[in-house]
């Protein structure tokens, strides 16, 4: 008679992993020993198809499982805090957050001087405390942010120069900014470094990507330049850029902040998602790029969109929960 | 590969070697079918095929399967459609036996079969809460109470 609870763990943790995250849940949740089995080192996020975050700027938000049809409530006694000194990070499934420091603390600290910001005050100026724009998360990020925090000096970067993307890469923070200066972090020095400035430029807005091996950079074109998008693979060692036709199995997933590559393989759960494709906000179909590189309108209702590397064709996302999807996508893990 | 003893014995095209089931049947299978199985390809390479291989904890009902499989997937000129079609009905059997291949495919390591049989399992198991899954696979031994309580407050969000 088959023991199906006395597998042994290494056949277990083999059938665990091709299961998508839901199933994967339940699976652990089965018996003592299957749990064992189901263990956060068993799950590949990397293979699973990503999932939405969505209404995070109406205080409820909602993850949402494209592939599964379904959407899942996130306990609003932890929810998202997006106040300016309340900024926190925080996984949905596992609930862990991470609180990162205090900003007015950090700004006595570090002598940031408020900006000054015009036409918001009586005389036409007016301070503003620092806040935060972007956030990367590192490969280990810690728990304890009042500590871990350091401050990092500007380095090349131009004061006047804003940071429109960072992301964490290949074990380093890796920025661009509005003058479309690549950036990395060398921690031993805490400055930024500058590797490269892209020599493409589009009206529109350029994305990091990062995926196993490269970094790319997506530039959403707005239509400006024929194709809708162009992706290029940066080399931050040599400094270079070349242009990337075809994505392969690969399909890209952007977001303001932390877009990612997701490779369509054998084993990966993406039901519902295609490859050689790129997942977008569609920023510009109704406004038209007056400048470069928009601020983030985040919290737009912005119609998400899929671009085929393929045909050149963009399209609206829909899928199978039926409406059109305001959010961030994200690779669930634990 | 040692050339030296294939040259010593008559040029056979089709060289065989005996596995015995723990209920003691025998089989036949020619040896580039077995090379699929990593422990059956090591015994070779080590000159240890020569008499019947006693596999103890496969019996006869699944060896015969586990043989049939390894001489499909043998075959020469198959295409990727009816192979599919095949592997797909090797695998639609009951859960015990379904059991006893994955079992098998991991002594004789058999990466296709064991990709194949867990691949089916993995389907089965789609979309079912975890009570189902347990009546489907026949599990009882679950959880203590305060284990319970713990899983489900960990995943509160799949079982809303």
């Amino acid at each position: 008679m088959a023991n199906w609870e006395e597998l042994p763990q290494e056949l277990l943790k083999f059938i665990a992993q091709r299961l998508a995250i839901e199933d994967f849940v339940a699976f652990g949740a089965v018996c003592s020993s299957w749990l064992s089995a189901a263990t956060k080192e068993t799950y590949n996020a990397k293979s699973k198809a990503p999932w939405l975050v969505t209404n995070v700027y109406k205080q409820m938000p909602e993850i949402c499982s494209p592939s599964r049809g379904r959407t899942y409530p996130v306990d609003s006694r932890v929810g998202w805090a997006y106040t300016v000194h309340e900024y926190r990070i925080f996984n949905p499934l596992s609930r862990v957050s991470i609180k990162p420091p205090n900003l007015e603390k950090l700004r006595r600290d570090s002598l940031i001087r408020p900006t000054l910001r015009r036409g918001q005050g009586p005389r036409g100026r007016t301070l503003s405390s620092p806040i935060i724009e972007s956030m990367a998360l590192s490969s280990s990020p810690s728990l304890s942010g009042e500590n871990a925090r350091r401050k990092v000096s500007p380095g090349m970067h131009p004061p006047s120069s804003r940071v429109i993307q960072l992301i964490y890469y290949d074990g380093l923070f890796v920025a661009l900014d509005e003058k479309l200066l690549v950036m990395t972090l060398n921690e031993g020095e805490s400055r930024m470094e500058s590797r490269l400035v892209l020599e493409q430029k589009f009206k529109g807005r350029p994305y990091l990507v990062k995926c196993s091996g490269s970094l790319l950079v997506a530039w959403d074109t707005a239509g400006t330049e024929g194709n809708r998008f162009q992706v290029f693979d940066v080399d931050l060692e040599k400094g270079t850029e070349e242009e990337v036709k075809s994505l392969g199995k690969a399909s890209l997933f952007l977001n303001n902040n932390s877009s990612f590559l997701m490779d369509f393989d054998a084993v990966s759960c993406l039901a519902g998602f295609k490859p050689n494709h790129i997942y977008f906000s569609d920023y510009f179909t109704h406004y038209p790029p007056k400048y470069n590189f928009l601020p983030d309108y985040a919290n737009q209702e912005v119609e998400k969109k899929i671009y085929s590397m393929d045909s050149g064709k963009v399209e609206t996302y829909s899928d199978v929960i039926g409406y059109s999807h305001v959010g961030q996508w994200f690779q669930p893990d634990f | 590969m040692s050339s030296s003893s294939s040259s010593s014995l008559p040029p056979c095209p089709k060289k065989m070697i005996t596995l015995k089931s723990s209920d003691g049947e025998t089989f036949q299978i020619e040896e580039t079918a077995a090379l699929q199985s990593k422990t059956l390809e090591n015994m070779i390479d080590e000159n240890c095929a020569s008499t019947p291989i006693p596999l103890r904890s496969i019996n006869g009902k699944i060896l015969a399967k586990v043989v049939e499989f390894c001489n499909k997937h043998a075959e020469v000129g198959v295409d990727a459609e009816s192979l599919h079609a095949w592997d797909a009905e090797f695998v639609n059997v009951e859960y015990t036996t379904l059991f006893d291949y994955i079992l098998a495919a991991n002594f004789l390591e058999i990466p296709t079969l064991l990709d194949l049989a867990s691949g089916v399992v993995g389907d089965m198991i789609k979309g079912k809460t975890p009570d189902e899954i347990r009546k489907m696979f026949n599990i009882n031994d679950a959880f203590s109470p305060e284990e319970e309580e713990e899983v489900r407050r960990a995943n509160q969000w799949a079982f809303e």
